[in-house]
């Protein structure tokens, strides 16, 4: 189909657009160009609604051809887009038009009263731009507009001539235009809107004088009206709107008197110009000059009834007005004027402005106020001084100039909750601190929260020092824009010493609190400067009326995710669900299996759970991953999934947008039910909530989305929800960061990192990580933290040891040593400044997950051995889930593994067995027995059952050494563990070898008599050293008996147990005996394994390496 | 307190008060074994690594972030330490906890000082100690069962600078050894020795 000019918008919406757009489809029919009504339903309507009943009467008559979305194949010269707010919601709906000119109607002023931005023209330009490249221009309704356009994007390509609204004259003149009675009439009609009323009662009274001199008639009035003027006046009169024709209305009055607020700016005034055009006498605030110029009289609103009573004074003068403005509204806003227009529009020469544009780009942030004179400190001692707001008066007397705190963004709220909210002011911090704005949370907002008691999102920024925090609500805080994120707060605080120059209530979207009254408390709080900013359109519905209202949504704001790899190669597909505490997140729980359905190629992971169960559900189904928000940041959380899904059980406004958005930047596939299209717009995918599981199979089978998808996800995610949206916040309400943030040192290719490992029985933590430690490059340098008693072998290899008392060593009780161990990890990674923390043991505490888990700024990694023992509690496996990278050093005799790690799932990396010496390094028998003070010449053993730390090893040597003295001639040595608390002298004719590592002297001995635990089977049996074991089958050890077990199969070692050591007598002869000897030694060597520490220093490397500054 | 529940406690209480003498019984026997069999009867060899052991350069020598001295903290409540091998029975009491800073001191010094504590917590039996050590012989408190904190020594200092300086880096540490313990005093050995000395 061909077109002319094709009119797009959401039509199913009643008011001066679609009164617009019905005037220009009948003047354009009756110039016979072809016309197309392009219905773009949006975001703005949520509810199912016809097309208004103006328009459906032009289709009717075939004078506009209606075009539902989707589009194919339309052509259109000239396709205009009404009301920019639905562009975002409307690419998709353009795929199948093409036009050799796209212009956006500026019908509503991007920027409010306040200097907020309605909507981002950048951001829309650039998403029209990549549907219609370089066809794509700005189209002011009226001078106001063109003005408050090329103050918010002053580098558009613009129209050089306005879009005008127009009027058919002839419908609003109607009888001759008299003059004045004996009393003037002035009055005025519009919507029943909250801003569309003067700011308080004075200037009220003022413009619509209160006084039997004048009569004022007022049609669509609304509650605003009466909550200012208090009672009607005696002299005015209230119509309903709509309650006589508005032509009538207007044949009423002599004077059409139109006062806002300051909040609102008219865009244009078609109520005015229909008033101007009945004859009436207009009186005006002086910025509308721009748009109707000579045709109405201009002033404040205090000087309106000097006017009326000249006017009224004078019939000549009045009537010459009247009929100027009738003329002169005729003449440039009536048909004709437009056709010339659309003609102009249609022309083939550029109509475009020189775009200014080329100004910088940092003019192009105009709407950002230039970094203000005065301090926030200088304004607050004025209004301290001024003894407002009404929080300083009690210290007035007693205090002189208090000692402020200055900030240039201050948060207000309850920040204990970990919840989406606190994720959305995480982002708006980080956002902010990053672009040099000095930021605080005032953490005496709610009844739960303290600085110490922060959301772990939250407490991850103070500690990376990119905010601070402050829990004394007697403080003193100066600051340039203060958002009070909690209404709780407001009603709470008795007297909050803070000063702020501009005040914005962010209430929660389930906010259903008393606005007014709210406001009210805001007000005597932080004095006038106080307005709201829902989060979303159905809060701003709810708000609208009562409370002053910034014209734009607070909206989300995210910082990119970076996603390091997609999939790794696996089947199965992470899907995630980040539903939080709120029961209303979640499906009912007798649905929930069915949206995810138990599949080995899907693999679920949910964020929080309703604390007191999902419908009695205590905790989320078997085999799904359940992350706890304390352990884990939800940017951490969603880096792990290929798909995020949400289908709450109810649409009620709190859709989790951070996690959206964030899935979105990162390219996941985001999918949604279609109810939520209106609240999230482009990006993910809608499918109706029985269609999920079928997704979810498409999407295993294609391996998640293209490249190309990704990117255009990236990209959307960037303009819906990128971190613009909250620097144009910054640069509106707080203007240029005061301290110049200085340039980030060079980034330097050298970090830290820090080994922290579990207290042991043995040194088994300690000597992986020395073994891994001694394989990381030069650029990564290991601090190390032991639970346990190795600092001195730790020292010993050069590296720095600190030391945390273990739980078990002192005694304590677990909570409480968790606390104080998330507070010494968070300090050591502060301090060293430490890329990520390295864990080696079973059991990753509470404290070190707190600690680590939510910061951004260091990773997580846990070497975990395998060779548990089958019936060993498990439930630190789950904890995996919070780490960023799960090493396994694997074992020699790993095939007999029937521990928790072998059920353990994909998720660890696994390497070769990690030891700390290679072979070539051992030392000959010679040199060892030199050291050692032994005869080579004669045979030796090595006794090494132990620390004795959990197997008492007292009373098995005293048996042991007498069976082995039956061997004439044999050298016996003993292993005293140096983190061994008993050193018993009790063997005449022994040798006592203390230190570390043992197994460099392997080659002094024949055969060695040793329990099999990790790093002693694994040498022994690597190194050749023939070896009787004796497994400790302590069940808090891992595996030894079947890693003994696996040895003496395979005639690597031969196994004797605890209870019969007797029998050892029987086995001294085949170790004394060098064949047999031999023989152990080839077979040690056949089941032998390479050293795996060099790879997993290279898996470590490469996380420190993503974790770059 | 139901009448198992007293049982109970009077249990552990008898065993920890057993557990408490065998341990002092252990400690009086090691000491009469040592003189009684003849020197040089057992013979002892410590070993340590022999060979190339990469060298590093630490990183703060290519420059870390600097940040401002964190502010004192404490992360909860203080826990109550273990009282030592010798004085089992004072566990769970409410019995007042003592710091003692042994820092500077040689490995000597802090097993003859720390043997002294001993003694002196099995006469008085009214304290629990709690030390606070920068040597990594960390059986001389292991071998009483006592409680202690390290900090790295001054030449692990001089070659590992942090975010901030060691100076403020120990007072930070020694703020939150007597939080977390919550030591009512903090007697410092080096200063005692000093003013013995004097």
């Amino acid at each position: 189909m061909q077109f002319d000019v094709v009119i797009g918008g959401d039509w199913r919406l009643e008011g001066g657009i679609t009164v617009a757009a019905e005037h220009e489809i009948r003047c354009l029919a009756a110039a016979k160009l072809r016309v197309g009504l392009l219905n773009l339903a949006s975001h703005l309507s949520a509810t199912l609604r016809p097309l208004d009943p103006l328009l459906a009467r032009h289709v009717k008559a075939k004078r506009a051809t209606l075009l539902s979305a989707p589009v194919q194949s339309v052509s259109t010269r000239l396709l205009c887009l009404r009301h920019p707010a639905v562009i975002p919601d409307s690419l998709e709906k353009l795929q199948g038009v093409s036009a050799d000119r796209v212009l956006v109607i500026v019908d509503r002023a991007p920027v409010d009263g306040a200097g907020g931005l309605v909507y981002d023209p950048h951001v829309l330009h650039a998403l029209l731009e990549q549907r219609f490249p370089g066809k794509v221009y700005w189209a002011p309704i009226s001078g106001v507009c063109r003005q408050n356009l090329k103050t918010a994007a002053p580098d558009l390509p613009v129209l050089d001539f306005d879009w005008i609204n127009f009027i058919y004259p002839d419908e609003w003149q109607g009888a001759k235009r008299k003059t004045p009675g004996k009393i003037p009439v002035i009055g005025r009609h519009g919507r029943a809107a909250w801003d569309k009323w003067p700011d308080n009662r004075q200037a009220l009274f003022a413009a619509y004088p209160p006084t039997p001199d004048i009569k004022v008639r007022l049609m669509g009035t609304g509650d605003r009206l009466l909550e200012l003027a208090g009672q009607l006046p005696s002299n005015w009169t209230e119509l309903d709107w709509n309650e006589v024709p508005v032509p009538k209305f207007l044949q009423s009055l002599d004077f059409f008197v139109y006062y806002h607020h300051s909040l609102w700016v008219e865009s244009f005034g078609r109520t005015i110009l229909e008033a101007i055009a009945s004859g009436c006498v207009a009186i005006l605030p002086e910025y509308l000059r721009q748009t109707f110029g000579d045709a109405a009289i201009y002033a404040p609103p205090e000087r309106v009834r000097a006017i009326v009573s000249a006017f009224h004074a004078s019939r000549s003068k009045y009537l010459a007005q009247s009929r100027l403005g009738q003329r002169l509204a005729s003449e440039q806003f009536g048909p004709e004027a437009f056709l010339s227009v659309v003609r102009r529009a249609l022309a083939s020469h550029s109509p475009v402005r020189a775009a200014a544009a080329k100004a910088s780009k940092a003019k192009s942030s105009a709407v950002a106020k230039a970094s203000k004179a005065q301090s926030p400190i200088d304004v607050a001692a004025e209004n301290f001084a001024r003894r407002k707001p009404k929080a300083f008066e009690d210290d007035v007397a007693s205090i002189g100039r208090p000692a402020f705190k200055e900030y240039d963004v201050a948060y207000l709220g309850d920040f204990g909750r970990n919840d989406p909210s606190a994720v959305n002011i995480a982002e708006e911090l980080a956002i902010a601190s990053q672009d040099g704005y000095r930021a605080v949370l005032l953490a005496f907002g709610g009844q739960r929260t303290s600085g110490d008691d922060l959301s772990p999102c939250l407490a991850a920024l103070v500690r990376e020092g990119q905010v601070s925090v402050i829990d004394d609500p007697s403080a003193w805080v100066a600051c340039r824009l203060l958002v009070v994120t909690s209404v709780e707060s407001i009603r709470t605080a008795k007297a909050i010493r803070v000063s702020a120059e501009e005040t914005i209530v962010v209430p929660d979207n389930d906010y259903a609190g008393n606005a007014g009254e709210d406001h009210a408390s805001a007000m005597k709080l932080f004095g006038a400067g106080v307005s709201w900013a829902p989060t979303t359109n159905m809060l701003r519905g709810r708000l609208d009326g009562k409370v002053p209202l910034q014209r734009s949504n607070w909206s989300v704001a995210v910082r990119p995710l970076a996603k390091s790899s997609d999939r790794n190669g696996n089947a199965a597909l992470v899907v995630g669900y980040a539903g939080g505490h709120r029961q209303e997140n979640w499906p009912a729980a007798a649905k929930l299996q069915q949206l995810l359905p138990a599949d080995s190629r899907l693999v679920v992971h949910v964020l929080g759970w309703p604390p007191g169960g999902l419908d009695g559900t205590a905790t989320p189904p078997r085999g799904w991953h359940a992350f706890h928000g304390e352990f884990v940041t939800l940017r951490k959380f969603i880096r792990q999934l290929d798909v995020l899904a949400y289908f709450p059980r109810q649409n009620d406004g709190n859709v989790p947008l951070a996690a959206i958005a964030l899935a979105l930047s990162a390219g996941l596939p985001v999918l949604l039910p279609p109810a939520l299209r209106n609240a999230v717009g482009r990006g993910p995918v809608y499918v109706e909530a029985s269609n999920l599981p079928k997704t979810l199979l498409g999407l295993i089978a294609s391996r998640g989305f293209s490249a190309a998808q990704k990117a255009e996800l990236q990209n959307l995610a960037k303009l819906s929800f990128g971190a613009q949206l909250h620097q144009r916040r910054l640069a509106q309400f707080v203007g240029s960061p005061v301290t110049v943030r200085s340039r980030p040192a060079k980034a330097t290719k050298h970090r830290r990192i820090l080994m922290l490992s579990s207290n042991g029985t043995g040194l088994g933590h300690v000597a992986r990580q020395l073994a891994i430690a001694r394989h990381l490059p030069e650029t990564v340098e290991p601090v190390f933290a032991a639970m346990g008693h190795g600092v001195g072998i730790i020292r010993q290899f050069g590296f720095v040891a600190e030391y945390i008392p273990s739980q078990i060593y002192t005694g304590t009780k677990f909570p409480e040593w968790n606390k104080w161990l998330e507070f010494e990890i968070n300090r050591l990674v502060e301090f060293y400044d430490c890329a990520a923390v390295v864990f080696d043991g079973n059991m990753p505490a509470d404290g070190l997950l707190r600690a680590v888990g939510p910061r951004e700024d260091a990773g997580l990694v846990w070497i975990r051995r395998g060779m548990w023992q089958a019936g060993q509690d498990s439930s630190a496996i789950a904890t995996q889930r919070y780490f960023d990278l799960v090493i396994e050093p694997t074992d020699i005799a790993s095939e007999v593994d029937q521990g928790a790690t072998a059920r353990a799932g994909d998720v660890a990396e696994r390497v070769p067995p990690v030891r700390l010496l290679e072979a070539s390094e051992l030392l000959s028998r010679e040199q060892a027995c030199a050291r050692l003070g032994l005869d080579p010449a004669k045979p030796a053993v090595l006794v090494q059952i132990g620390s004795g730390s959990n197997r008492e090893n007292l009373s098995m040597l005293d048996e042991l050494i007498p069976h082995l003295r039956t061997q004439p001639g044999l050298q016996i040595a003993i292993a005293e563990w140096d983190i061994s608390t008993d050193h018993l002298r009790l063997w005449p004719g022994t040798l006592m070898i203390r230190g570390f590592p043992l197994s460099q002297y392997f080659n002094a001995f024949d055969f060695t008599v040793t329990a099999a635990g990790y790093n002693s089977f694994n040498e022994v049996i690597s190194f050749g050293l023939p070896a009787i074991f004796i497994p400790n089958t302590h069940p808090g050890m891992d595996d030894q008996a079947g890693r003994a077990g696996y040895a003496e199969k395979h005639g690597a070692g031969i196994v004797l147990k605890a209870d019969q050591l007797g029998e050892i007598v029987d086995l001294l002869p085949l170790m004394l005996n060098a064949s047999s000897r031999s023989y152990i030694r080839q077979n040690c060597s056949r089941i032998s394994l390479e050293n795996g520490a060099a790879q997993a220093a290279s898996l470590i490397s490469q996380l420190v390496e993503q974790m770059r500054p | 307190m139901p009448a198992d529940d007293i049982a109970h406690s009077r249990e552990v209480q008898k065993l920890r008060e057993l557990a408490e003498t065998l341990a002092i019984k252990v400690q009086v026997l090691q000491k009469r074994l040592d003189s009684v069999i003849p020197e040089g009867a057992i013979r002892q060899v410590a070993v340590s690594f022999l060979g190339e052991w990469p060298k590093r350069k630490s990183a703060t020598r290519h420059g870390i972030k600097q940040v401002p001295v964190p502010e004192a903290a404490p992360a909860g409540p203080a826990l109550r330490p273990f009282p030592g091998h010798a004085a089992i029975s004072l566990r769970d009491t409410s019995i007042k906890n003592i710091g003692f800073d042994v820092l500077g001191l040689t490995t000597a010094q802090t097993a003859a000082f720390v043997d002294l504590v001993a003694e002196r917590q099995r006469k008085q039996h009214n304290f629990v100690p709690v030390f606070f050590t920068d040597s990594q012989e960390f059986h001389i408190f292991r071998k009483h069962g006592f409680v202690f904190e390290y900090l790295p020594p001054p030449e692990d200092q001089a070659s590992t600078p942090g975010s901030y300086d060691w100076v403020a880096r120990t007072a930070e540490r020694k703020a939150a050894f007597k939080a977390k313990w919550g030591v009512s005093e903090l007697f410092s050995a080096a200063q005692g020795a000093e003013n013995a000395a004097t």
